[in-house]
């Protein structure tokens, strides 16, 4: 983040909602689409999310799925390449599309914050962690520094830096991956946000730093009634640290609601299949993990059809002439797009019918049932 | 030494590669860097061998010591019953088509410049073997690729799945004994590495590969592997049968490895971490025990002498002066036999 420190920017109240009947974050019908040579790129095309204070939504999806440009259109640090989003993101019942550059310079740090996947990127490898961690302090919070000072040191502990008092005259460079992702994080709450984004936090560290990495943010969002969204396309990372889930594919939502409603009864053949990718310690060695084949599509001229078709074992031919919309399923307490979801009838029989043809509607080889 | 000793070392006529006591360390401005220390191991035919552990715990530098990637700073490295680090250049680079690698970043392990097909061909190019290209493009099929699309792509046209593809294709074009997976899956999204999962695993199956895997994430680990080897700072802590490793854990560290893995179910509570911290610094590794300064477990003694070690139970040994050693419960299930 880049926070003007010299010129003082008024920045709007932090503390009480503008509107503390509206959800922290309510995102409707948000497009955010990209100019590229291939044509128009519906990296985001009709997101709908809520957020409620203090609440974790997990927001998960294979790489190209549109979850970090969707986190980025929340945050308005898309490229330049990037089309005026359309739709509304409003928090705390404040619109913030449409805002200039400098009024959203005013909500970094107190009202919504960001960390990002890689650390060594996202931090200045030039500038000591001080100045990184206290800069924005100077523009937000009204302090001495001496106070902004303090407050950087214990910052750094809480985020579980060793001798934090010596780590602040200390480079990026200096550090291990854990630690500087510890400082990414300790850099986002510093003007202590109301929203936190996550984008991918721990998909470069090792499992041990992605346990330790993933308690500090449970822990710092219990003290601090802070709302955050977990991007992530890890549904193992999702299922023990989110109240919510939203599975995105292609720039939409596929399925969303409670986290443990989606595990239970999940609905979409995409979700069931990123479920399948992980492997189990339970599983005895050797088995087969039930992968969805290919990857996500660049969607551009999105077609009037099920986005995830080409990929899907349930496809029938209605998939590919008619998209689906997504619909509450009071079966599973969720929200779905899919005309044959798993677990209902009308799923079971369309697998069924598509393992005795050994294809799908949309031409994929299904593994042919024995009759 | 800690975690020293060579009682999980089968019976040296079964082994297709077997390290005894390799040790690589490597200066640096900052001083000796210990990266494997007094580490024995072996890899039966047609096994797949996995090696765990966090970024620096030596994994990849005994991977490659293991392969004559680096040359080792001492110890042994049979192939086939035969020394290797005697061997000359010229020597070494005969026995390399036998012996082949994938690594992390398959981006960055491909030239650029090459076409796929060309990528592919290379290496028996290399041997006066040029391949024909209905060779060449059915060796693109067989890692789920189509030579029709990809061809004549170059990497940077390519996702990571796909590159990743390309580096297993080039390595079997050699038809190699032993394939060195390093950290070939931890840079991928979850979806494409259990494509590259179970790729792998069919290859081993089709082609009687014989494999080294190396990740930090011991779900993806004991999903491929038959026997684990968990590493710590240079050193060995466990080495157990796959199947029961996750279950009857002896280290402390092991158990901390099982607990970082997600659990992909909102249902089952997290429970705390035992170690904190970061890995101590291979330059000025701690005295005794080297997982000491992390462990829940550790006394004076641990600091005084380093564990060796021993069988805890039949064919699964571990490092440590407190491992775990009760008897398996009476339903515990045996280890799964080694599919060849």
């Amino acid at each position: 983040m880049s926070l003007p420190t010299k010129t003082k920017t008024q920045s709007p109240p932090a503390g009480p909602a503008a509107d503390s009947d509206a959800p922290l974050l309510a995102i409707e019908d948000l497009r955010t689409w990209f100019d590229t040579p291939q044509g128009i790129v519906h990296a985001v095309d009709g997101v709908d999310l809520t957020l409620e204070r203090g609440k974790t939504l997990a927001l998960v999806g294979e790489s190209g799925s549109g979850k970090s440009v969707l986190g980025r259109s929340v945050m308005g640090i898309l490229g330049s390449h990037a089309l005026t989003p359309t739709g509304s993101v409003r928090i705390d019942g404040r619109e913030l599309r449409g805002k200039s550059r400098k009024e959203l310079r005013g909500l970094w740090g107190p009202v919504v914050s960001m960390v990002f996947q890689d650390p060594l990127t996202s931090l200045n490898p030039v500038r000591r962690l001080d100045v990184q961690l206290t800069e924005g302090m100077a523009v937000h919070l009204p302090l001495s520094k001496a106070d902004r000072l303090a407050r950087a040191v214990d910052l750094l502990r809480r985020v579980g830096i060793p001798e934090p008092e010596r780590r602040l005259r200390m480079y990026p460079h200096e550090l291990s991956g854990g630690m500087r992702q510890r400082v990414g994080i300790a850099i986002a709450l510093a003007c202590k946000p109301r929203l936190l984004i996550a984008d991918e936090p721990t998909t470069a560290l090792d499992v041990t730093i992605q346990r330790q990495i993933l308690d500090l943010l449970a822990e710092l969002q219990d003290l601090g009634g802070m709302g955050m969204i977990l991007i992530t396309h890890n549904l193992g990372v999702a299922a023990g640290r989110s109240d919510d889930i939203a599975v995105m594919y292609a720039g939409q939502i596929i399925e969303k609601g409670p986290t443990k409603n989606v595990f239970k009864h999940t609905r979409h053949p995409y979700t069931s299949a990123l479920l399948g990718s992980l492997p189990r310690l339970e599983d005895p060695p050797h088995s087969t993990l039930a992968a969805p084949p290919g990857r996500p599509p660049v969607v551009v001229d999105p077609p009037r059809r099920c986005r995830f078709a080409e990929r899907c074992s349930h496809a029938q031919a209605r998939c590919l002439s008619e998209a689906p919309t997504l619909d509450q399923d009071t079966s599973a307490g969720t929200s779905v797009a899919c005309f044959f979801p798993v677990g209902t009838g009308r799923g079971t029989d369309a697998l069924k019918r598509n393992q005795e043809a050994g294809r799908t509607a949309a031409g994929l080889a299904v593994e042919r049932s024995v009759a | 030494m800690a975690g020293s000793g060579n009682a999980h070392l089968r019976e040296a006529d079964d082994a297709l590669l077997r390290v005894e006591n390799l040790v690589v360390t490597y200066p640096t401005d900052a001083g000796v860097v210990h990266g494997v220390s007094d580490v024995s191991i072996d890899v039966r035919r047609g096994e797949t061998l996995g090696l765990v552990g966090e970024s620096g715990c030596g994994k990849s530098t005994l991977g490659r010591a293991m392969t004559m990637l680096r040359e080792p700073t001492s110890g042994r490295v049979l192939f086939d019953g035969k020394d290797l680090t005697g061997l000359s250049r010229e020597g070494l680079r005969r026995l390399r088509p036998r012996l082949q690698v994938i690594f992390q970043d398959p981006a960055s392990s491909l030239n650029p410049r090459r076409t796929v097909r060309k990528i592919i061909a290379e290496g028996l190019e290399i041997w006066g073997r040029k391949p024909t290209p209905e060779v060449v493009d059915e060796m693109i099929s067989a890692v789920g690729l189509d030579p029709a699309v990809v061809g004549e792509r170059r990497p940077g046209q390519m996702s990571g799945g796909q590159c990743q593809r390309v580096a297993i294709a080039r390595a079997l074009m050699l038809k190699p004994d032993l394939i060195l997976c390093d950290e070939p899956v931890s840079s991928l999204d979850v979806s494409i590495q259990a494509q590259i999962l179970n790729l792998l695993e069919r290859l081993r199956v089709d082609y009687g590969l014989t494999l080294i895997f190396i990740a930090h994430d011991l779900a993806v680990v004991k999903n491929i592997s038959d026997r684990i080897a968990v590493m710590y700072l240079g050193k060995l802590c466990e080495v157990a049968p796959s199947g029961d490793l996750h279950r009857y854990p002896a280290h402390p560290y092991t158990r901390a490895l099982i607990d970082a893995v997600p659990v992909a179910d909102p249902e089952v509570e997290i429970v705390p971490m035992e170690i904190r911290g970061d890995l101590p610094s291979p330059i000025n590794p701690p005295s005794g025990c080297r997982f000491r300064t992390r462990c829940p477990l550790a006394t004076d003694l641990c600091a005084e002498r380093e564990p060796e070690i021993r069988e805890v139970r039949p064919g699964h040994y571990a490092a440590c002066h407190y491992a775990t050693t009760q008897p398996l419960p009476a339903d515990a299930p045996t280890a799964e036999p080694v599919t060849v």
